[in-house]
């Protein structure tokens, strides 16, 4: 990948990812196009679909632009909201939970 | 509010569902393809089983059931919404009407007409597959073993049985042992698709929720279709475009994985199915090679170890497992998925087609009639006031003369507009009398279309409750005398299928409502003879046709040569018209030989008001509905014939009319008026005769205000009700029949009950 050497920007998720977070969201992870990112996950405590719609869509526009995307770490919640959802993209779920 | 309340309303509701089924069907019969067509026949028996469910309506609840399975195969496209079926359907809704109404008031239904529907239901939903109709994709393989070993199949339904529907065809074999094992120990398999719509999260629901709801249940394995989810540039952040697939393993039936998807069912496309869609599992989007939306690895982790938590299960170990089975049938799964999702956006873009309906709200009929009753109080106050300006001003100040008039613009407007509350389409009552022909057909074994038309003129709630009668008489005469059996109609070259036509209309500020059938019309010999052996008339008679075809309103005429169950047993067309007038209303016949006869009723659009004509006699003032008047004319000293002791006759042109003193027989007074001195009202009584009713003077033509004599005093012979007038005092409604039929000797008396305004 293009940016081994620096640190990645990190966005850290509010505790809340619900349907009115979910435009923010949205205007965050685009403002962060063209670099890695890390999505810091670890304080949310209810997700809804359409927060996940938005990072399934940022991690695949991150996949194609051959850019990092990745969220870690994860709170249990955004892990298995995820898993309910039959969400598997690797993007979202923390290595350790896929493998 | 009490429980009651709540199932009174209940019931309320059920009959619009029931005529929302009734119509949906009946567009279906007339080749309406239209998806929405089914859905909204789907959702009215849907919700009926819904709130009899909820009221512990077990009968209800059984039936709408089987009939709600049946109808799901229709709107999945597993089955042909063919003429049979459509047949069988009508009868359905037919028995959940009464179902409805024995769960009501009281009473049962035969248990014999529910269990043969039952079954016939049952086999449609089970018996005729259409093949690949589901999915084009799919192998003709035999259908992947159902639950059926633990579902009952006898004729009571019980409501967990959910083996009718057909699985969906995609099966191979590879995949049939695994499914056995997972629904082993008697858990049933469900597939449920799921599209929320961004209503549904608009509205605050969260798929996230229905999920969790969903796991409850039993054990999930979800499938995210995420295909539809465009690039992060172009996402909605609010919009939906995820939609799932999931395998539901459960104990309990369906109806409790349709719980769950209850409150989101308008906002969301859920179809939910029996039996297991292994294939939409396991095999990989072939699609797009680099997505990893192969199912979730703990999904498959079920098939090999029983119940595992869903949410917590991570068995890597399993992922090579679900590649194996998937290589069987690589190229099936992207077109099933594509049917789905085109099947998932048909339903979504078919929705925004649909009109939002108006908003309503329920009032108490009660709250309406006071509402009326008040602003007619208003009308007659306004109309006292005004008098009273006029007797006490000489001057005549312009101001409140302005102020008085514009007065009575509004309460015209107020009058117009509070008697529309209560009009309503006659649309119920034509579909009711869908069944009445439907049954009638069935008895008398023709086949008979029933067409109608103008179904939303509007006309008074009391007039629409009254004219159901009379109008189930004639289309049960219609059909039984009117129409000729199918191979009659063929022999004569006509279509074997009778129709009938209903229709209503406004004209003049009157609702016309016609019955026009395409038989035989009236036998006018047999008319004739029949009219001659009851000795309603002389051999010699010279009658018009149209006075022939007139005598089938005489009382008890019937022209029937056997009498039938349904139609001649003695109440002949003379009680309809009898109903019908003393709706204040007109009905006449006309026919042609075998074409066909159209009979025409002509209504008071309210019975709330009426015109009627002010007239005095005997220094008392009464009204004379003007429907009933003729004309009206001045006696010339020449034109008046004694006859018998107090008998007399009026020339009127070329024929003699019997002369009814008013003042006389209501005994206003005791001698007979001289009939120079007042004025002669030709009146049409019952019976079709004429008769000159005399009265003193004639005051002028006005629109009353009824108030029931019956609600607030009594029965009055010879008065149908009574009104107040401008000046404040009470003017009696004259009751013309009554009059006319004391005139011919018979006293009035108190049984004589005519209702209204005849």
């Amino acid at each position: 990948m293009s940016s081994d050497g620096t640190s990645p920007k990190v966005l850290k998720l509010p505790e809340v990812l619900d349907l009115n977070a979910a435009s923010r969201l949205h205007e965050q992870v685009l403002a962060h196009k063209g670099e890695d990112i890390d999505i810091d996950a670890s304080e949310v405590s209810r997700v809804g679909a359409q927060c996940i719609q938005v990072l399934l869509a940022a991690a695949r526009s991150w996949r194609a632009e051959e850019q990092n995307f990745r969220v870690a770490p994860a709170s249990d919640v955004f892990v298995k909201t995820l898993q309910l959802l039959g969400i598997s993209d690797e993007a979202l779920l923390p290595k350790e939970i896929l493998k | 509010m009490d429980m009651n309340e709540i199932k009174e309303i209940f019931f309320q509701e059920c009959e619009e569902q029931l005529a929302e089924l009734e119509s949906g069907l009946l567009r279906l019969n007339d080749g309406d393809t239209d998806p929405e067509t089914v859905n909204a026949v789907f959702r009215a028996v849907h919700s009926i089983k819904g709130g009899a469910g909820a009221f512990g309506l077990d009968d209800l609840v059984s039936f709408a059931h089987v009939f709600e399975t049946t109808l799901d195969c229709v709107r999945s496209n597993k089955l042909e919404a063919s003429p049979d079926l459509l047949k069988v359907m009508l009868r359905s809704a037919d028995v959940l009407s009464d179902l409805t109404a024995a769960s009501r008031d009281g009473g049962t239904v035969e248990a014999s007409r529910t269990s043969g529907l039952v079954a016939e239901l049952e086999a449609y939903a089970k018996g005729q597959p259409l093949p690949g109709a589901a999915a084009p994709a799919a192998p003709a393989a035999p259908a992947p073993q159902s639950e059926a070993p633990e579902s009952p199949v006898e004729e009571a339904p019980a409501p967990t049985d959910d083996s009718g529907f057909q699985p969906v065809p995609f099966s191979f074999d590879g995949i049939d042992d695994d499914d056995e094992l997972a629904i082993g120990g008697g858990a049933s398999v469900f597939t449920v698709r799921f599209k929320p719509r961004s209503d549904l999260y608009a509205k605050g629901n969260e798929a996230v929720l229905i999920l969790r709801e969903l796991s409850k249940v039993g054990e999930l394995q979800v499938r995210c279709e995420t295909d539809d989810l465009p690039s992060l540039d172009l996402l909605d952040p609010e919009g939906a475009y995820f939609s799932w697939l999931i395998r539901v393993e459960t104990e309990s039936d369906e109806e409790a994985i349709r719980q769950v998807f209850e409150f989101v069912e308008w906002d969301s496309a859920v179809e939910i199915t029996a039996g297991a869609d292994e294939e939409a599992f396991t095999a990989p989007d072939a699609m797009g090679e680099d997505q990893p939306m192969a199912a979730v690895p703990f999904d498959l982790s079920l098939l090999e170890d029983a119940p595992v938590v869903a949410a917590e299960a991570a068995a890597p170990e399993s992922v090579p497992a679900t590649q194996e089975p998937a290589q069987l049938a690589p190229a099936n799964m992207p077109r099933a998925a594509k049917a789905i999702a085109a099947e998932a956006e048909k339903k979504e873009a078919a929705v925004p087609a649909v009109p939002a309906a108006p908003q309503t709200i329920r009032v108490d009929l009660d709250r309406v009639d006071r509402l009326i009753n008040l602003v007619g109080e208003l009308v007659i106050n306004q109309a006292m006031l005004a008098q009273s300006v006029v007797e006490n001003e000489s001057g005549g100040s312009s101001a409140v003369n302005l102020g008085l008039e514009e007065l009575q613009q509004l309460t015209r407007e107020i009058q117009d507009s509070v008697m529309a509350i209560r009009a309503q389409p006659v649309k119920p009552v034509f579909q009711r009398m869908g069944r009445i022909v439907r049954e009638i057909a069935d008895m008398t074994g023709k086949s008979v279309k029933l067409v109608t038309e103008g179904e939303n003129t509007e006309v008074d709630k009391t007039v629409i409750d009254k004219i159901a009668e009379p109008l189930t008489h004639m289309i049960r005469n219609a059909v039984d005398h009117g129409l000729e059996g199918p191979e009659k109609r063929t022999e004569l070259g006509k279509n074997p299928e009778g129709v009938l036509k209903l229709s209503a209309k406004h004209r003049s500020g009157r609702i016309v409502i016609e019955i026009a059938d395409d038989g035989a019309g009236i036998n006018r010999e047999r008319v004739k003879a029949k009219a001659i052996e009851n000795g309603l008339i002389t051999p010699e008679a010279n009658l018009s046709d149209e006075d022939i075809d007139n005598l089938i309103f005489h009382p008890g005429f019937s022209t029937a040569d056997k009498i039938s169950d349904i139609s001649g047993r003695g109440v002949g067309m003379d009680v309809v018209k009898r109903s019908i007038q003393a709706l204040g209303g007109r009905i006449s016949i006309t026919s042609k030989p075998g074409k066909g006869s159209v009979f025409t009723m002509s209504l008071p659009l309210t019975l709330a008001v009426l015109d009627g004509m002010v007239v005095t006699v005997a220094e008392q003032t009464l009204v004379v509905p003007l429907t009933a008047i003729v004309e009206t004319l001045q006696p010339e000293k020449s034109d008046i014939h004694s006859f018998g002791p107090s008998q007399r006759l009026i020339a009127i042109r070329d024929t003699f009319c019997p002369l009814v003193d008013v003042g006389n027989i209501l005994n206003f007074r005791a001698d007979l008026a001289n009939p120079v001195d007042g004025v002669a009202l030709l009146v049409e009584s019952e019976g079709g005769g004429q008769r000159a009713l005399m009265v003193d003077a004639i005051q002028g033509q006005r629109q009353v205000v009824i108030k029931s004599l019956e609600a607030n005093y009594t029965n009055v012979p010879g008065i149908a009700a009574a009104t107040i007038l401008g000046d404040g005092r009470v003017a009696l409604i004259l009751d013309v029949d009554a009059v006319v039929t004391a005139s011919r000797g018979q006293p009035l008396s108190p049984d004589m009950m005519l209702a209204a305004t005849g």
